[in-house]
């Protein structure tokens, strides 16, 4: 089968936005292990790209901050999680995009900085 | 070293560059680890060539993308990536780090250093894929690189910014005309405008390259000379990065207005690594099983051999790469299409090797297409003849092999073009001035050695230069200045050469 056609066996899995475990089992029965792989595959990326995660560094912080990013990407399911060394700020991952503006970032930046600008002595 | 204010000045302007906005990355992961290539989901926003950077800090350059996925080839050992990994880009394209401290150093293609010294200081970020320069920018070749070989520098001569092939099977001494050549820089280096070195050693044995390396010691000729070392025991990857890591360190000195000469050894294991890497990416297998773009991977790279023009700088890159042969076959995949990019070919020969004609240069074969032009005057009015001698010894001597009745002007051609074949011959390591060179082939060509035995021609040549550097001190001077070998200078030569051989038994 080829990937396009699986692709579409993905789309189909779904019913109102939500992944429908008959409509899985009835695929997943009729496809070869090789296929199989691709459709778990093309399962978990359509997963995926239904939600945005968001590490913050203070579970205070949760409830007002769904909010913002429930305006910012809507439709998608929000999953927040605690990272305390992120210190300040906060870190969002959309698909394979990765918005970070945490101070650890920060920090991590100025050292590279100074790594490359001066030699070890 | 900096003083603490101005580090902190320097650090505290840097700061303000540092905008608002959230640092973006875009993210993937391990989804399959193939020997050296790793595929990689996600990523959608990466470029062809882009570096990357694994969770465990191992780092990679994108060589393929597809739908949904990117392959990846790594640029250090790692045994620790594993499926499920995350893999993000950097926003930077392959480079290497280099400054004028890397003169005298053996480093790895990415700039890592393998003598055991400390890491060179930081210096200017050189791609390691670029736009070789235009038409615009460049000059025709017109200034030598001098060999020290009499046959190459007589019959192929080689200029600054040309691309020459060196060619043969394995064993006849490819390598040592490369490292004679830079060998030779040390000498030519005192006199004109400097020549640097860069060594780029592909697929090799850790020990060759180690040989290569303790004679360039010796000879001391590392103070001007880069090692680029891939060896048969690093990865494919590195292997295949090797001669551009080489040419982005040799653009970085003829940025600077330098000449430089880069030796890849060789790029018959270049292929091969590309071929390698090529066949467990999938792509498309063609002729011998190289990819479609192995033509392109050392048109690239040996288009960056170049003379730039004074508005750019002057300087210029040399290249002589090396192939090597299976058989003699000149008509293999790799040394044809070397063959045809390059500007010419040294063919080195296993039969004339045998036979104890060392370097062996099969000089029918062998060709400079615009070296020609880049010879000085002296060695243009000596080297004419030896060329059309040559050529005539080679067509008669197939004649005399049938042992027919040969009239006298015949064997006179014949057992001159013996005693040049001899003349031609040079131990390993020896590099000649151009002088020596000039006074050697002019003795021979104009009858000097006639009389003498050809198995005393080497001795002869010897003691002739030792005579010259004692009693004919003006006469080398003269030829040395490059001019056109005239007719007082022709004369001067005569009585050095005539007063030579009363001494010589």
């Amino acid at each position: 089968m080829r990937k396009k056609q699986i692709n579409q066996l993905v789309l189909a899995s779904y019913t109102k936005n939500a992944l429908d475990d008959k409509k899985v089992a009835k695929i997943a029965n009729s496809l070869s292990r090789k296929d199989l792989k691709v459709y778990i595959r093309g399962l978990k990326l359509a997963e995926k790209k239904k939600k945005i995660y968001v590490a913050l560094p203070s579970a205070s912080v949760y409830n007002t901050s769904k909010k913002i990013f429930i305006n910012l990407f809507p439709g998608r399911q929000i999953e927040i999680e605690e990272d305390k060394l992120l210190m300040l700020g906060g870190r969002v991952m959309a698909d394979d995009m990765v918005y970070d503006f945490s101070l650890k970032n920060r920090l991590d930046d100025f050292l590279a900085a100074v790594e490359q600008n001066y030699d070890e002595e | 070293m900096m003083k603490s204010e101005e580090i902190i000045a320097k650090l505290e302007k840097k700061l303000t560059k540092f905008d608002e906005n959230p640092k973006v990355a875009n993210v993937g992961t391990v989804e399959k680890v193939n020997d050296e290539v790793i595929v990689a989901s996600g990523l959608s926003k990466a470029m062809m060539g882009e570096m990357v950077v694994f969770q465990d800090g191992t780092e990679g350059t994108i060589l393929n993308l597809d739908e949904d996925s990117v392959s990846i080839i790594l640029l250090a050992k790692s045994s620790k990536i594993k499926e499920g990994d995350t893999v993000k880009t950097t926003g930077k394209l392959l480079t290497i780090n280099v400054s004028d401290e890397m003169l005298g150093r053996i480093i790895n293609p990415i700039g890592k250093p393998l003598d055991g010294k400390a890491a060179p200081k930081k210096g200017k970020d050189m791609p390691l894929e670029k736009i070789a320069a235009g038409v615009v920018e460049r000059k025709p070749v017109d200034t030598p690189v001098k060999t020290g070989i009499k046959a190459i520098d007589a019959l192929i001569p080689v200029g600054r910014g040309q691309r020459e092939l060196i060619i043969g099977d394995r064993g006849l001494g490819k390598t040592a005309i490369a490292i004679d050549t830079i060998i030779n820089q040390r000498e030519a280096n005192k006199g004109g405008k400097r020549m640097l070195c860069v060594y780029v050693a592909i697929g090799q044995k850790q020990s060759t390259i180690a040989q290569v390396v303790e004679k360039l010691r010796e000879m001391d000729a590392l103070s001007y000379t880069v090692v680029v070392s891939a060896s048969a025991s690093d990865a494919a990857s590195l292997l295949y990065l090797a001669p551009y890591a080489g040419v982005a360190i040799a653009e970085y000195f003829m940025e600077k207005g330098e000449d430089v000469l880069i030796v890849y050894d060789d790029l018959t294991k270049h292929a091969w690594a590309y071929r390698q890497l090529s066949l467990v990416l999938r792509r498309p297998a063609g002729r011998e099983a190289y990819p479609g773009d192995i033509f392109y991977l050392h048109s690239r790279l040996l288009e960056r051999a170049v003379k730039l023009n004074e508005e750019n700088g002057g300087g210029s890159i040399t290249a002589l790469p090396v192939i090597e042969t299976q058989a003699d076959d000149l008509s293999a995949y790799i040394p044809t299409n070397v063959i045809s990019i390059t500007d010419g070919q040294i063919f080195l020969k296993s039969d004339l090797f045998n036979s104890g004609v060392r370097p062996a240069v099969d000089v029918g074969n062998s060709v400079s297409r615009v070296g020609g032009s880049a010879q000085t005057g002296a060695m243009k009015s000596v080297s004419g003849r030896i060329k059309l001698e040559l050529a005539q010894y080679r067509e008669l001597a197939v004649f005399a092999q049938f042992g027919s009745e040969l009239d006298a002007a015949t064997l006179q051609q014949l057992e001159r073009g013996k005693r040049l074949t001899e003349v031609l011959k040079q131990p390993q390591y020896q590099p000649l001035t151009e002088s020596m060179e000039i006074l050697s082939i002019w003795a021979v060509t104009n009858g000097f050695t006639d009389d003498v035995p050809v198995e005393k021609i080497q001795k002869f040549e010897k003691e002739l230069h030792a005579y010259a550097r004692t009693h004919g001190k003006k006469v080398l001077e003269t030829i040395a200045n490059g001019k056109k070998v005239t007719p007082e200078t022709a004369e001067e030569l005569k009585k050095l050469v005539t007063a030579f051989k009363k001494v010589f038994s």
